[in-house]
Parts: C-alpha cells; structure tokens; sequence
C-alpha cells in the first residue's frame, strides 16, 4: 500500500500550482458527496490511517518541536500532500476524514484515538498557515473573532501585560514569555469558547470575553475542531447501522481499525532463522510482556489454546521460526501430553494454514500491538492478550517481578497501564531491559508490534556483543522491509477455520503466497 | 416514598384542611420554629408569584404566542425535604398556582431547586431506567460528564438536564482554620465580614469579568451565602464552562508543601486578583487585623505566625523587634508592608534577590512582592464551595426558604449594600407573624391596606422588592425585547411590517 501510494505521489509536481489560501484547513463540517470507486475508499482510507499513526508512533518515541514536525511533513508529502488545497488534494482529505471518522466510531477507544490524533494532525496543519491564510480560513469557518483594536490594546496594556503567554504547546517548549502586548495582535472571544484559558487563568477578561493573544488562538481552534469532531463521532455512531447495510463498504469499515500499516513482519525467508533451542534463553531476554507469558505457559502446561497459539505462533514465524521448525516445535511440547497422532490431526493443520499451506493458501501476519490491544481478552486458562491491557495490577505485578523488572519500574509500568497507556507500558519494559538501546539501534516500532520489540532486542544484543549474544538472528527490520509483500489489508482472519474463505473479508486481493 | 411519608403526608392534609392559619395560632409558640409557624408561611407569605415569575423567565405557560417555552417552568425540579430526613425529588408544577398548592400541601421544610430538564421532572419515570442509569441521574450525577457518551440517539428523548442558572455557595465552615471567633454552624459579625468579602470579590469578577447582570445574591439562613447567576449564557453553560468559571474565581491550588508560602500564587497577578487585592486590603485591615478582627497582629504569637511566612529571614527578624514598639495592629500591617517593598526593591536593583528563597524557581524572584498578596488572600480570598457550582444538576435551597434550625427566611442580598447586612436582623417566622399583626392593627380602618398581600405588610416587602429588581424584572424585560425581535425577524421574512 505504501509503496503504491508513493508512486502516485511520490514525486512532488505542485510546485508550479498556487496555493489556494481558502481551502488549505477544513473543520469537516459537511461530508463530501462525491462517486468514488471502492479502491480509492480503502486506498484513501489507509494513506490518512498512515499520517495518523505515524503521529502516534512519533509521539509514543518522544518526539517534539522541529524534529517531529519535519518529520511528520515528510510522512504527510508521502502518503498525502496536503500543502496546496488544489481539488485533488481536497478531495482525498475530506473522504478520507469522513471514512475513518465511520471506521472509528463504534467504540469509546477507537473514538479517543480518532479525536487525538486528528486533533494533533489539524494543529501541525493550522500551526503551518500563515496569518494571512489564517486569517481566511477562521473567517470561512465561522470563527471570524474581532481582533481588538489598537486603542483598546493600549487602554488594556496593564491588565493584558499582566497575564503571561505560558506556552504549553507539544513542542513549543515551556516557559514564560511576556508579550510585548503592542506588538502582538488580539482577539476578542467569547470566554465560553476558551475555558481551557478561564479556568486556568491564562487570559484576560474583560466583560464576558477573553483577549487572547495570536499565539493562545491556535489551542481556541483547536478545541473548537475538537469539540465539533466528538459531536461528529456520535452523529457517525447513530448513524452505523446504516452505514453496515453497504455490503461493500460495511466490512472495509469495520476492519479498519485493526488494519496495521507499519512494518508488517511477513517476510520471513530471508536472513538467519533462528535456532528453537536459543528460544528460553530469547524468551527472558528479548522477547515482550506478552509473549514470554504464552512462551513460559507452554512450557509448562504443554498446551495453549487457540488464540494464543495463533498470537505466539505468528509471532515465532515473524520471529524466523520456519514451518517445519514450527510443527517441531508446536509438536515436541503438545506430544508431552497427546499422542503425535492426535497433534498432527488436530493442531499440525492449522500451523500449515497459518504458513499459507492449506486452505485458501494466505500467508498470515504476525498480530501488531493494536489487534492484541483490541482482541479478545484472554477467557479462564487463556495466555494470549496483552498483560498490560488485560491483567489486574497484582498480576501484573508479579509477573512483571518475576521477569526482573525493579520497584520503580514497575510501579511506572502499572501506572501508564492504569492510564490505557498499556503500547507506552511495553516500551517503557523495553527500555528498562535494554539499557542504551537508543544509542545502539533503531527502536522503530518497539510499542506497536511484538516482532519490533523482538527484532530491537536482538539487534540490541548484537551490537553489544560484538556478533550477537548466542547465534542471534538477522531481525534488522530494516532488512526485512524489502521482502514485504502483504498489504496492509492483510488482517489475520481466522486460521483455525480451514475452509475460512468467508473469512476474507477486509480486501479485495489476497496475497500470493511466496 | 415510603409509607410512614405517605402517611404524613395524608395526616398533613387533614389538618391543612381544617384550620386557616391564622396568626395567632402560629405565634403561640414561643420557639423560632415551628410546624405552625411553617404553615403560616407557606399560607400567607410565601412569595409564589414573584419566584415563579423569576423561574419562568417570561415563558408564562398561558401566553400563547410565539417564542414562548411554555413547559419552561413546568420542566424544572424542585426537592423537598419534609420532616427534616425524608427527601422527595422530581417535584415540578405547571405554574405558581400549582407550586403553591404543592408547597402548602406538603409543608417542606427546606424547599431545593434543581435544573431544568427536558421533560417535565416527575414524569421522568416515564423514560427507561436503564437510559437514566446511563446517564448518570438519579444517584450517579456526573457519571457521563464526559461528553462521549456510547448511545448518542437516546440522549435525545432521555430525561437529562439542559439548563440552570450558575449557583455558588460560600459556607463559612470553609473559614474555620482562620476563625478564631467561631467555628462550625456558629456566626458572629467578627466572622460574617468574610461573607461580605466573598460577595463583593465574587460579585465584581462575574460582573466585570464575565458580564453577567441577573445576579441574585441570597443568605443561606444560617452561616452563608448562596448566589445564582442568572444570564441566558450563565443558564446554558456547560458543566466544563461551570468549571471554568469556579476555577478562575478560585484561588490556584498550592500543594499541600508550599501551602502559606506561596499560596499558588504566581508573578505576575492576574488582573483580577490585583482587583480583588484592591477591594480586601481595606477590609482585611479593618475586619481581620487586631481585636476588632480575628486578633491578628494583636500578640507576639501571631505576629511570629504570621512573619515566619516572610522569605526573607533578616526581614522577619527586623520586623519581629518592631512589632513590640508598635501599639495597634494596624500600624504594624503599615510597618509590614513598607518594609516588604523595602526590601523587595533593594532586591530588585541587587543580585540579591535571586538568592531570595521561595517556592518555584520562577517564582522565586518575587516572592517577596507576592507574599502581601499571599497573606490577604490567605484570610480574605473568597473560598468557594466547587463542587456545587460545577454541575448543571445540583440542587440548591431556594430562596425563600426558611431555614428549620433559625427560623430565618433567606432572603436576598443587595452586592451595592452587603456591607449593610445583618445576618442577625434577618426576620424570622416569630417577627414576620408579629409583623403582619402590627400592620393590620395600624391599618385597622384602612381597607385597601389591609387588602394587600401579607408579604407587603412585612419586611419582607424589600426582600421580594429585590428579588424582582435583581432579576425578575431586568430578565422580563430583556425577553420582551427577545420576543419583539422575534416576531420583527419574522415579519420581515413574510414582508409583513
């Protein structure tokens, strides 16, 4: 997906077209109406899934100010220009919007993601405006406030001088900075529309108005877009079961949001594979919260059930585990408690299927964070999950105990899992445990799939011990980018059901198997 | 309502039908207080028509033309707490006729008023119970105060609350830490000045800051204030805006560790704690400082309480010397602050003042300034209770009521005068009865007198008369001229002038 999207947009040709000023911004307050074809829906659905995603990504490793709004610049001209309001690029923003504004409606988390990372791309946007383009788009959008003459700024100076401009902006920095209030232009809002401001007493006021200074305006706009986008997600929720009667559209919607567009892990024939006899010693070293705890209960019940077969045995694929390493594998600790007869029938298949052997012959992907995340809890004697989404806090701090993390760790892990931070939890687990990994590797994608985690943990090592600990595998990503040939679309569907063609759903073209 | 309530209640009725109270009656008792003297109140001088005028905000349920809300009034809850511990919510009427029966029949002693919802209160079992679970009415308020509420197309029919005036109750029981007068439900006129501080401090910000003009400021009846703000901005703010607006009028927070120090206080002021500075330093002089006052700077024990908050040790040292040649606390204050800014612009022109400790870093450089401001306030500042200004659905006691342990009516008070009100000249149900009986023997051959409303006969009279001078008639007239601007933009779009 990514790569068909470059090469539409790959080459930036704008530069000849002018800027068109009024059409730069939009608050989405009317959905488009326009034909478009079904692959352009999921095409433009996914380019804007990518921008969003990619802030999340940017954010969750820590990035601010200049560095990040380069970089998601970069990643916008890539997947979405969205510099010069000519029709095209009017036309993709707003049907994508309004696609995944439907796609991530149905539940209170999708909704919180949708609204925070769609706020966070509507301020880099607005925040790359000059005040001339605006100046225009707050007029076409109705937030046409007064600026404040200059008469009055000067009968105001004391009062205005007298609330400092503290700037709490992602990336702006923190501190103080007095405004030389002649100098900088006003405006007059009316104070229900800036109650952030109120209550914390960041504003002047001054007969049921706010005078917010040019630098506060961005934040006044941006809880408006905010604000207008939550009532918006509501209306797209009521208006769902509509939505789900378009047999072609209805699944595109619902998969969406479990659609993974980073690294997707698929590609794992090339490189080293890795020994099954390193795999203990790689489960307490290198491996996340959430595999380890399927790995260590294999061991000792010799049986997992279904999802976390799935969940641990996609990710030992990504991992580099071929397929007949795989059956040895699966098949070694089952036979401890069945016969080998009863494994080949019952579970063998079902590890062909997932390899793309059997059935509709679909190379499944290993599961990202967010399908984890998202999927099903794990029932009674179930392993799969994430611990730090789906286990109590004196779970999880015991097995977090267990696995050598130290007080102050754990109880800032517990923390951000209290908070739904639970892809935050796994990075922080990552960084405890690779002490200097920043320095050393690449930590892409550490906190949004398991396999990064890994691949990071392994490329960790390596350096650090010259050529990697015991005979580590080749998990450079980087590497592995190449070899990707699954799109996006590519969600794990059901493996265990071997005449699952019905389960294909969520895109048009499967993938050949390799 | 539970059967001993409902049995009450029938008993009520029976006697309500048998006598028509007459004063006499109410007065035998000698208490402030009494079942009698309730139901003459609620017989003879409650002001039905005036509150209903003020709740209805000119939507008369029998005007019919256009623009008029007519089940304005009918969609508001009122509570009833009757026979002190049995609470009935969800009352709503019609119109004043039928809240005055209701009132009579029931014998409140304490009467609350609500929100308005957007169906009638009591027919509110008429919508699901899971619906009004979901939105947090009925025991759980505040549960989807979140504005992502998972079933957006119920909320549409649910019973919910749309609008209610913006209320703050400032309780003195808030001041005990600084009161050395009194504590608890105890007032005295030492203690009340710091009513009369939050009203004038509160009063000032919503007016000048927030433009709001229908303000009704009420005595709670025993050891506080109410107000109710009652703009058509104020009424339909939501519960993040009522945040906004009791969060702004409150002092910042300091953690519990700078507490005294620096107060949350940060340089520079606000304008409208410079404002408000303004208005209590006066006041904290006079009502706070020396006997007169909460005895502060009156003995060397509170001058050392008081100069161990300073930043600056040599300062407080000096300053603990003077103290003893000084005789009244007044001076002393002077002697304080000059001092202060003494030391505070030697600081300035110096290096020194860096080295000045304080709280934050930033802060730090003027701790000094900020520390008069700290003190003042630490007394003074209006200390609102938040939480009962943040929700659209809280109750708040009427005014008018009459409160069951004093026997005094609460009664508004003017913000012009509030320096005037006694908390203690406020007339109980024992002196308005005595009241009525004094007019009516006065007035003995003049019909037309004796014709008029007994409220009038009584000082009760000013109360009403400031009621509709606060709101009823400014909030008349503004829709008046809403309804001719109606029908004016009507007209134009038929062609029809």
């Amino acid at each position: 997906m990514q790569t068909t999207t470059r090469a539409i947009h790959g080459e930036p040709t704008y530069t000849r077209v002018k800027r068109e000023p009024t059409r730069l911004l939009s608050l989405y307050n009317t959905a488009p109406q326009a034909e478009i074809t079904l692959e352009e829906f999921e095409l433009y659905a996914l380019d804007r899934l990518q921008i969003l995603r990619s802030i999340e990504s940017l954010r969750l490793r820590g990035m601010k100010g200049d560095e990040f709004r380069m970089k998601l610049e970069e990643i916008i001209s890539a997947c979405m220009p969205m510099t010069l309001g000519t029709a095209e690029e009017v036309r993709k923003d707003q049907i994508s919007h309004f696609i995944l504004r439907i796609a991530y409606c149905k539940t209170e988390d999708l909704r919180r993601w949708f609204l925070k990372h769609e706020s966070e791309l509507f301020r880099f946007r607005l925040e790359r405006l000059d005040s001339n383009e605006r100046a225009k788009f707050m007029e076409q959008s109705g937030l046409a406030y007064d600026v404040v003459s200059k008469e009055d700024v000067l009968r105001l100076k004391a009062q205005l001088q007298a609330v400092p401009i503290f700037s709490q902006q992602p990336g702006y920095g923190q501190g103080i900075h007095t405004v030389e209030v002649t100098r900088t232009q006003f405006f007059r809002i009316p104070f229900t529309q800036a109650l952030d401001l109120v209550a914390h007493r960041q504003v002047f006021l001054e007969g049921g108005f706010a005078y917010v200074p040019v630098e506060r305006l961005v934040s006044i706009i941006v809880a408006r877009f905010r604000s207008s986008l939550s009532r918006g997600l509501l209306e797209a929720f009521g208006a769902m079961p509509y939505v789900l009667t378009d047999g072609r559209i209805a699944p595109l919607v619902s998969n969406m949001a479990k659609q993974y567009t980073g690294k997707d892990f698929s590609g794992t024939k090339t490189g080293d594979s890795l020994d099954l006899n390193d795999l203990d010693m790689l489960a307490d070293r290198s491996m996340p919260m959430c595999m380890r705890v399927l790995h260590k209960n294999l061991r000792l019940e010799h049986k997992l059930k279904h999802w976390g077969r799935l969940q641990y045995g996609l990710f030992l694929k990504g991992a580099g585990i071929g397929m007949e390493d795989a059956i040895q594998f699966w098949e070694k600790e089952f036979t401890k408690i069945m016969t080998t007869d009863v494994f080949n029938k019952q579970y063998a298949y079902s590890i062909r299927h997932y390899f793309g052997k059997e059935g509709k012959r679909k190379d499944y992907t290993p599961f990202n964070c967010s399908k984890i995340i998202l999927g099903p809890g794990p029932g009674h004697g179930e392993f799969h999950g994430c611990p730090f989404r789906h286990y109590d806090e004196a779970n999880l701090n015991k097995l977090l105990e267990r696995a050598g993390v130290g007080a102050m760790d754990r109880d800032e892990m517990i923390k951000l899992s209290k908070g739904q931070h639970y892809q935050l939890a796994c990075m922080k687990h990552f960084e405890t445990t690779h002490k200097g990994a920043e320095s050393l590797i690449s930590m892409d994608g550490v906190g949004n799939h398991p396999n990064a985690f890994f691949a990071a943990s392994m490329a960790f090592y390596k350096e650090k011990n010259g050529e990697g600990g015991r005979k580590g595998g080749n998990q450079n990503p980087s590497s592995q980018t190449s070899a990707s040939s699954a799109g996006p679309g590519e969600d794990a569907g059901d493996p265990a059901s071997p005449h699952g063609e019905s389960m294909e759903i969520g895109t048009g073209e499967g993938s050949p198997p390799a | 309502m539970t059967a001993a309530a409902e049995n009450k209640e029938n008993m009520e009725i029976a006697s309500s039908n048998t006598n028509k109270v007459s004063v006499a009656a109410a007065a035998i008792n000698d208490q402030e207080f009494s079942p009698e003297l309730l139901r003459f109140f609620y017989n003879r001088l409650f002001p039905y028509q005036p509150m209903f005028k003020w709740l209805s905000y000119g939507n008369d349920p029998d005007n019919d033309a256009a623009h008029i809300v007519r089940d304005y009034f009918a969609c508001r809850e009122f509570s009833f707490t009757i026979n002190d511990d049995i609470y009935i919510r969800y009352q709503s009427f019609r119109d004043a006729s039928e809240m005055e029966s209701a009132i009579q029949k029931k014998q409140p002693h304490k009467i609350d008023i609500g929100a308005v919802f957007t169906l009638p209160p009591k027919d509110h079992h008429t919508v699901k119970a899971e619906v009004r679970e979901e939105l947090g009415v009925g025991g759980k308020a505040g549960r989807h105060s979140d504005h992502i509420f998972p079933f957006a197309f119920l909320l549409r029919q649910a019973f919910k609350p749309v609008e209610r005036e913006l209320i703050f109750d400032i309780d003195m029981t808030d001041y005990d830490d600084i009161r050395s007068c009194c504590t608890g439900a105890k007032i005295c006129p030492k203690c009340w000045v710091f009513m009369t501080m939050a009203v004038k401090v509160v009063d000032t910000a919503l007016r000048e800051d927030f433009g709001f003009r229908y303000i009704l400021w009420v005595y709670s009846g025993r050891r506080g204030v109410h107000c109710w703000v009652c703009d058509p901005n104020a009424r339909a703010l939501s519960n993040d805006g009522r945040s906004a607006v009791v969060e702004y009028l409150s002092l910042p927070r300091g953690n519990e560790k700078s507490k005294g120090k620096n107060g949350g206080l940060s340089w520079p002021l606000h304008p409208s704690f410079t404002r408000a500075f303004d208005i209590l330093e006066p006041m904290f002089e006079s009502g706070v400082l020396g006997e007169a006052g909460q005895g502060v700077l009156d003995s060397e024990n509170s001058w050392d309480t008081l100069l161990d908050t300073l930043p600056d040790e040599d300062l407080a040292n000096r300053l603990r010397r003077e103290m003893r040649r000084l005789t009244n606390a007044q001076d002393r204050w002077l002697e304080i602050k000059s001092q202060v800014r003494a030391a505070s612009s030697a600081h300035a022109s110096g290096n020194a003042r860096r080295q000045s400790r304080g709280g934050r870093a930033g802060n730090g450089l003027f701790a000094l300034d900020l520390w008069k401001y700290e003190v003042v306030f630490q007394y003074c500042y209006p200390r609102l209770d938040v939480n009962v200004s943040k929700g659209t659905n809280h109750l708040l006691k009427s005014p008018f009521a009459v409160h069951p342990k004093t026997g005094r009516v609460c009664v508004p008070i003017d913000p012009e005068d509030v320096d005037n009100f006694d908390p203690f000249r406020v007339p109980t149900l024992k002196a308005l009865a005595a009241q009525i009986d004094a007019f009516d023997a006065q007035n003995a051959q003049n019909a037309s007198a004796k014709a008029l409303p007994d409220y009038k006969k009584t000082e009760l009279k000013s109360a009403v008369e400031l009621l509709e001078r606060c709101v009823v008639d400014p909030v008349a007239l503004a829709t008046k001229r809403r309804l001719k601007l109606e029908r004016e933009k009507e007209a134009a779009m038929i062609g029809d002038f």
